[in-house]
């Protein structure tokens, strides 16, 4: 086998090369190698966390060959748009997938059984949830961790962190509770704590927490989706939980049906209020299951806060049905090309409506459903139908 | 430029107005002068009206009617210059369906109407004899709120026109969308008889509206059009003393019978499939979200489907379509989507202009395909129609029109089918959007549910002749 990938490299001196890869060791596979290589290239890329353009979109490039290659539905998709390894040369001509193509297609280079971490979607509207395959979690923790110490962390490498959300064990597949269990593996300190179980939030314990921290006058890290911490306002009412200066609290997910909705400036407000943070010390993070990689702001005192990515991400605004950039600052939707989504398609289109701005771009939502304006049924009146039948 | 919506004369100083569109405004009103206008017209109008025959009544409606069909009168051209400048649709597509759209309310059609719901229609005028031996006499209703949506163009002039049929007066709230035709018509109504017409308020009024209570409850009838969920809030609503009529959304659909599928006939019918789908950009409740298209003839689905994707490109080119809203985009852009998903697991294709203007779907089972609509419809291959009754049997509540594309003696089996499964209309394809005189409205009737029937039972009359001063 080694040999024919030897033919197919060119290389006339085999002796030379058997040497080299014996040397080696466990790479025998010129094949796996060259894929090992391109991931590890990847990694360097984002520990190096410089905007380099052309480098980002070499490596983009590369990664869209091997994932059109080995992974066939994706290969099915982009022959289908017409798109092929020959017509393909930069980042922006990848094909994207729609979201919910992960409920549909299996987006996964490797085979499924051999995958080491699998997020799901949350199945917020239709029930049907969609699968991110990780064949292994290297270049997602590379991802996120760079991330996470440039926008989270502020600087400081250990944390007093509150966590209230569920831990990984608890959900295996939620893409959120591994990140939030990394940095609290990685960045919490001896003090630093879950306050979640199987009945939900432990409020007594989490208050208990925030008053000791109040008393060590120690800053703190909150960790939360959004509806924690609606939960959390409508257990404490109005109960006011100061917390020390440099203190911050970190919020992601939206509501998903799973509280009660408050708008953007009031749950902020309520958040800042509750624990004398200010506001821009309140700090958003936009990511989903689909990607490997999240978006930050800098801070919520104005709302909606710029989205803001790393250098190995790059967002396009376009118009759903010609699927060509708006122009610049108008609204259009959301596609996400992702340089960490090694094993599944580096471009994904959201249903969020946004537009862009010169730091990132302004996420403005998901889109209402589109207004009906005659007597037909509408699309989304259907399925809703659907369910009830 | 005039003011969109009428109200009586005595109201027109008294009515407030609001800015609908850049530069033009509305009739509303405001709390205190609602209460005037409900007064008026349950003590005043609806006793001018009774004063008028129904003859009368036709007469009039007919000439406001000519006066709209007129392409040289003012009226005509300033509502063809409104419907095209804030409305949804193109100019000439416009032009061509207003004047189709209104020669139903022509005078021989309004007779029409009354003869198939009344038989004999005088009852609305006096006391008729009845096939049981009493007499029985139509009333109109004191009051009728009318609640117009969407902005297919003309949809209000149904129930305004059949409401006035019935001499009962009204007071509708246009949909902000298309509030022109009524508008129009009530304007045209005015110049010819304004005792007919100052029965009529046309108006707009936010949602929110306090005085809609007030509204429900002096009314006797109460039309509304819209979303279920829309229909569902007014409902709860009105009174219980107060009758709902509510049409809400529907889902409509044609099936091709392979006898019309051979070389001679394909192209016709093929056209007249894209006619049904692009009028109106597929808004109307009459408007077809999928076909079934039979197997087994010359021309298979497949082909079908690509022919009538290459119709839908010209006619994108005659009557092009507006551009779709953001919303509007996604819920396309989702349809594609799925439909090319789908397209990797299955032998179904998706043919779609390169800007999403309009599409075909071709899908190898029978399934219900609801469209996002705009253009969008797919065609499917079936068999047998028991394939198709099952599928739809579930959807009752949201059929309407089918149509039937066969020869007659095929046609009758289909007919009771589909009819006992909750279809209330078939139509040739091609007109599958033309409804006809005295049709019945999501198989209800236009004229019958507004009026009052009053008896006279054949006992009273007996008594009363024992009476009579000139008894024996």
């Amino acid at each position: 086998m080694i040999i024919d990938h030897l033919n197919l490299l060119g290389h006339a001196n085999v002796g030379s090369r058997i040497r080299n890869y014996a040397y080696i060791g466990q790479f025998t596979d010129v094949r796996f190698f060259e894929v090992m290589r391109v991931e590890r290239e990847i990694i360097a890329f984002i520990q190096q966390n410089e905007r380099d353009e052309e480098r980002l979109n070499e490596l983009m490039i590369q990664l869209f060959q091997r994932q059109f290659k080995e992974n066939m539905p994706y290969q099915k998709f982009c022959r289908q748009k017409g798109k092929t390894l020959r017509n393909v040369k930069k980042w922006d001509q990848i094909p994207f997938v729609p979201v919910d193509a992960f409920k549909h297609l299996t987006l996964s280079r490797k085979p499924v059984e051999e995958t080491a971490a699998c997020f799901m979607t949350s199945g917020s509207t239709s029930g049907k949830r969609g699968k991110h395959y990780h064949a292994h979690l290297d270049v997602y923790n590379a991802s996120m961790d760079e991330t996470v110490r440039q926008f989270v962390l502020q600087g400081s490498d250990k944390w007093r962190i509150g966590v209230i959300f569920p831990s990984r064990e608890s959900m295996p597949n939620s893409s959120l509770a591994h990140y939030l269990n990394w940095i609290y593996e990685h960045y919490g300190d001896a003090s630093s704590g879950y306050f979640i179980d199987e009945t939900g939030i432990q409020y007594d314990a989490f208050a208990e927490f925030l008053q000791r921290a109040q008393k060590d006058q120690v800053p703190v890290l909150l960790l939360g989706a959004s509806y924690s911490y609606v939960h959390v306002f409508e257990q404490f009412q109005d109960a006011m939980y100061p917390l020390p200066e440099g203190s911050r609290i970190f919020d992601t997910g939206g509501y998903k049906n799973q509280s009660e909705a408050l708008d953007l400036n009031t749950f902020y407000e309520r958040l800042a209020t509750m624990f004398d943070v200010p506001r821009s010390s309140c700090l958003n993070m936009y990511g989903m299951s689909e990607l490997s990689t999240q978006y930050y702001d800098r801070g919520n005192a104005r709302v909606p806060s710029v989205k803001i990515g790393p250098p190995w991400m790059k967002t396009r605004i376009i118009d759903p049905l010609t699927e060509e950039d708006v122009p610049f600052g108008e609204t259009g939707i959301i596609v996400h090309y992702d340089l960490a989504n090694v094993n599944s398609v580096i471009a994904v289109m959201t249903e969020d409506v946004g537009y862009e701005t010169e730091e990132g771009f302004i996420l403005l939502g998901r889109a209402e459903g589109a207004e009906a304006k005659g007597c037909s049924v509408q699309l989304s009146d259907f399925l809703q139908a659907v369910q009830d039948v | 430029m005039n003011v969109i919506g009428h109200v009586p004369k005595r109201f027109q100083t008294r009515a407030e107005r609001v800015l609908l569109y850049e530069e033009r405004e509305a009739y509303t009103m405001s709390d205190a002068e609602m209460d005037a206008l409900i007064h008026y017209m349950r003590e005043e109008a609806v006793v001018e009206l009774a004063k008028h025959t129904v003859e009368q009544i036709i007469c009039a409606i007919d000439q406001a009617i000519h006066l709209l069909l007129d392409r040289n009168s003012v009226i005509r051209q300033q509502l063809e210059c409104d419907l095209t400048r804030y409305g949804a649709y193109d100019n000439a597509f416009v032009k061509q369906q207003l004047s189709s759209y209104l020669r139903q309310f022509r005078a021989e059609e309004l007779r029409r109407f009354l003869v198939e719901d009344f038989g004999n229609y005088h009852v609305l005028d006096t006391f008729q004899p009845r096939v049981t031996g009493g007499l029985a006499k139509a009333y109109a209703p004191v009051l009728t709120t009318h609640i117009w949506s969407g902005n297919v163009p003309g949809v209000s002039l149904w129930s305004l026109i059949s409401n006035l049929l019935t001499k009962g007066p009204l007071i509708g709230r246009v949909s902000t969308r298309e509030p022109f035709v009524a508008s129009a018509f009530a304007q045209a109504l005015s110049s010819i008889a304004p005792s007919i017409s100052e029965a009529i308020a046309i108006m707009t009024y936010p949602y929110d509206a306090s005085f809609r209570y007030k509204l429900y409850e002096a009314s006797e009838v109460v039309v509304a059009y819209g979303h279920n969920d829309t229909l569902a809030t007014i409902a709860r609503e009105v009174p219980v003393t107060t009758r709902f009529l509510g049409y809400g959304h529907k889902m409509s659909f044609g099936v091709i019978g392979k006898e019309t599928l051979n070389h001679y006939h394909i192209a016709e019918t093929v056209a007249r499939m894209a006619k049904d789908v692009a009028a109106f950009d597929q808004q109307g409740c009459y408007s077809p979200h999928f076909f079934f298209v039979e197997a087994g003839g010359k021309w298979s689905a497949e082909r079908v489907a690509h022919a009538l994707y290459h119709e839908l490109r010209q006619l994108d080119v005659r009557y092009p379509i507006q551009e779709a809203t953001l919303a509007d985009k996604q819920q396309i852009q989702r349809f594609y989507s799925e439909a090319s998903i789908r397209a990797l697991q299955s032998d179904s294709f998706l043919l779609k202009d390169e800007r999403g203007r309009f599409s075909v779907k071709y899908e190898p089972d029978v399934r219900i395909e609801p469209s996002p609509l705009n253009r969008h419809v797919t065609v499917m291959p079936y068999e047998d129609m028991n394939q198709l009754t099952h599928v739809l049997r579930p959807y009752r509540h949201y059929l309407q029109t089918a149509s039937i594309h066969m020869s007659r003696e095929r046609m009758q089996a289909w007919t009771e089918s589909l009819g006992a499964i909750g279809v209330t209309r078939f139509a040739a394809v091609g007109t599958m959007t033309e409804t006809k005189a005295g049709w019945h409205h999501d198989g209800r009737f236009s004229l019958l549910d507004f009026v009052r029937m009053c008896d006279i039972d054949a006992s009273v009359l007996h008594e009363s002749e024992r009476y009579v001063s000139y008894r024996d």
